[in-house]
């Protein structure tokens, strides 16, 4: 059988795509072609160049990186080496970006999916006056573009004490994350099997404990999705560093990246590395929950 | 939940209060007073980190910072001292000793609504020592009374139009709108249709997908590398050398040695350079909506079709591209979407440059507001960027009021 994933147009039937098993034999019903593999091979291969180009000049030779092409490097292999890495990990502020990056990424990855989560259980499970309004009032401010509210938020951080603190930058990207995060649990929990949260509260569980013990464990693919989306977004993310985060100690690796290669005065034998480095965790992690982060697209546009 | 909490916030005293909570508490009648709390973090953060914002951002682009010129001030004060004395007065004139001197301080205190203590100016103080007085009181009370601030009308946004890095921003911003979408759209509609074809597709889409988890600043760094000018060691400029190379051989073409192109360093190149680099990011999110639509295509239409006698490229053209065409509508929009806010790869590829020539809307509010302090300006295109997204808005809000009615 043929996957029933729906476009985002057809968003009522998008709830089953979290239920679905991914089918990863089908193909398309009039078959395979030799044509098809050639030009996807040529596609995949220009695809697969600049990363695989950043990879091997990063464990590179200085000397090597600037006078020859990455991919003579592959006649001779002994010459590759991780003294860049050494050198941009314990120089240049690298170290200290990673750890920051880190700082920022994790509570900024966990505050959003949990307020947002607090605030889908009741509109999703409960009818009370406003729930409409407040639910596609969060969901709009998903299209605001970053740049509209950049410049008051970094103002009212500043009347909090907050500009420049890792708190004010896990804030804004809370509040930024939200609508995407509301958005998906709403539509997960709308599949969910009503009838046994009903036989809860006829049992007495309270709303707390319904959500506690029914609702969360039940939601793992959500979370999964959700957890990946914004771990990207956050980890990623150079503007509202740069905006909210006006502080150079305490800057992730995006913006010293950005001003690593504005400067110029570090080599490429630094810039590889470092780029290289700020990817890994983002590649890991995705490698590892492609399949999330597929679903989490296809369930709710993606933020911008 | 956390009742007891709920009650003990409550202020002393209130006693009725807290039994009449409790009651409803007990009744499990909270009501949506309950819900309310557990929505409270959320509508707090939305407010004031979303909405409040947009709507600052409006007020803020229709104002400007006081001019307030401390020569020419200072020129008008003793002109009129002048014209009150009737004599030529001097900076380094004592201020006491020029006649009706008292008038023409009130006539500019009353000016600009400010005030003095009347012991403020004595009999030591020079024109000049009084005219930094009052430039400094004048300056304070305006900063004081609303940030330096004054309503300045639609003066921002006429001024976009005469701005040539602006507008270059939106001729960009266009160029970007047509080729960024036309070419994520195409390429993810191809990949998804190759993907459908072969039998490595996840190791394909995982190749293609890759890049949406690379930062921009990371994407910069690979494609400042791989635009190289030198043939040796520039990716993109050693495949251009083998092709000329090779129609050197075949005599195709004659002349010297390939000598590279600096595709980040000419106007003419840069935008369609960076584009390419944004295909390379984004095609994956189009791929992964196009691949989930061409497999809810019926497969029964696909198999009657081919029986037919249907070739693979009249099946995809004619019956697969028809079929999804709202998923086509959607992914342009998301792209749209994307294109309007585009940043961190031109910030920090080219920060607009060469000449400007690279500058999109996005590095403009930045650099606007953060490089020359222009916080109203930056509004102002802020607050375009807002409206260009307000159709794409109404669609996802039209989409959600149907799926609300879908639902009940």
């Amino acid at each position: 059988m043929r996957r029933e994933y729906q476009g985002i147009s057809e968003l009522p039937k998008q709830k089953r795509i979290f239920l679905k098993e991914k089918d990863k034999t089908s193909t398309h019903p009039i078959g395979i072609s030799l044509l098809s593999n050639i030009i996807l091979g040529l596609i995949v291969l220009v695809w697969l160049t600049p990363t695989l180009m950043l990879f091997i000049s990063s464990i590179r030779p200085v000397s090597d990186m600037m006078t020859s092409g990455w991919w003579t490097a592959f006649l001779y292999p002994s010459r590759f080496t991780l003294k860049n890495y050494i050198e941009v990990l314990t120089s240049k502020g690298i170290g200290t970006g990673f750890i920051n990056s880190l700082l920022i990424s994790i509570p900024a990855t966990f505050l959003p999916i949990l307020v947002g989560a607090l605030a889908a259980y009741p509109i999703s499970f409960y009818k009370f006056p406003g729930r409409k309004l407040i639910f596609i009032t969060i969901i709009a401010m998903q299209i605001v573009p970053l740049q509209t509210v950049l410049i008051p938020v970094l103002m009212i951080l500043k009347r909090l004490n907050l500009n420049g603190t890792f708190p004010g930058i896990w804030l804004a990207h809370t509040a930024f994350g939200l609508p995407l995060c509301i958005y998906l649990f709403r539509n997960f929990f709308a599949q969910l099997p009503y009838s046994l949260i009903e036989a809860a509260k006829i049992d007495g569980a309270n709303s707390f404990q319904i959500f506690t013990i029914l609702v969360t464990p039940m939601s793992k693919p959500v979370l999964a999705s959700l957890a990946i989306f914004q771990f990207l977004w956050v980890w990623n993310d150079l503007l509202v560093a740069l905006i909210i985060l006006n502080n150079p100690a305490a800057s992730p690796l995006t913006v010293r990246l950005s001003s690593l290669l504005g400067s110029l005065d570090s080599g490429w034998h630094i810039m590889t590395p470092a780029a290289f480095a700020s990817m890994l965790l983002p590649l890991i992690f995705f490698l590892a929950f492609q399949k999330y982060f597929v679903r989490g697209i296809l369930a709710g546009s993606i933020k911008g | 939940m956390g009742q007891p909490i709920f009650i003990g916030h409550l202020p002393e005293g209130s006693e009725f209060m807290k039994s009449l909570i409790a009651k409803y508490i007990r009744k499990k009648r909270l009501g949506w007073l309950e819900y309310y709390l557990w929505m409270a973090p959320a509508i707090i953060l939305t407010l004031f980190f979303l909405v409040i914002p947009t709507l600052q951002t409006f007020g803020l682009s229709l104002k400007e910072e006081v001019t307030f010129s401390e020569r020419e001030f200072s020129q008008g004060f003793i002109n009129e001292l002048a014209v009150e004395s009737g004599a030529e007065i001097g900076r380094n004139d004592l201020i006491q000793e020029v006649s009706g001197w008292e008038s023409v301080v009130n006539g500019a205190l009353n000016k600009y609504k400010v005030r003095i203590a009347s012991d403020d100016i004595n009999e030591e103080m020079t024109v000049k020592d009084t005219v930094e007085l009052l430039t400094a009181t004048i300056y304070q009370a305006r900063q004081a009374r609303d940030g330096g601030l004054q309503f300045c009308g639609f003066k921002n946004y006429r001024r976009m139009f005469k701005d040539n890095a602006m507008l270059t921003a939106f001729r960009n911003n266009l160029i970007w709108l047509l080729f960024f979408t036309t070419l994520t759209v195409i390429f993810g509609l191809l990949i998804a249709a190759l993907a459908d074809r072969v039998k490595w597709s996840t190791l394909a889409k995982t190749i293609i997908f890759l890049p949406m988890a690379i930062s921009g600043t990371a994407s910069a760094v690979i494609w400042n590398f791989m635009y190289f000018k030198d043939v040796n060691t520039g990716t993109v400029n050693a495949l251009l050398n083998l092709v000329y190379s090779l129609l050197q051989k075949l005599n195709l073409i004659t002349g010297g040695n390939f000598e590279g192109i600096a595709f980040l360093g000419r106007p003419d190149l840069v935008n369609i350079a960076l584009i390419a680099a944004g295909v390379w990011m984004q095609v994956g999110f189009s791929t992964v909506i196009f691949s989930a639509a061409l497999k809810s295509v019926p497969t029964e239409l696909i198999e009657m079709a081919h029986l037919e006698g249907a070739n693979s490229l009249q099946i995809f053209f004619k019956i697969e591209i028809p079929i999804i065409q709202s998923t086509i509508v959607l992914v342009i929009t998301q792209m749209i979407m994307w294109v309007l806010k585009v940043f961190d790869i031109i910030y920090t590829l080219t920060q607009g440059g060469p000449f400007n020539s690279s500058e999109v809307i996005a590095n403009r509010i930045y650099m606007t507001a953060f490089n020359q302090n222009n916080f109203q300006y930056a509004s102002a295109m802020a607050v375009i960027l807002f409206l260009a997204v307000i159709p794409v808005l109404f669609i996802n809000i039209r989409n959600l009021a149907y799926e609300e009615s879908v639902r009940e």
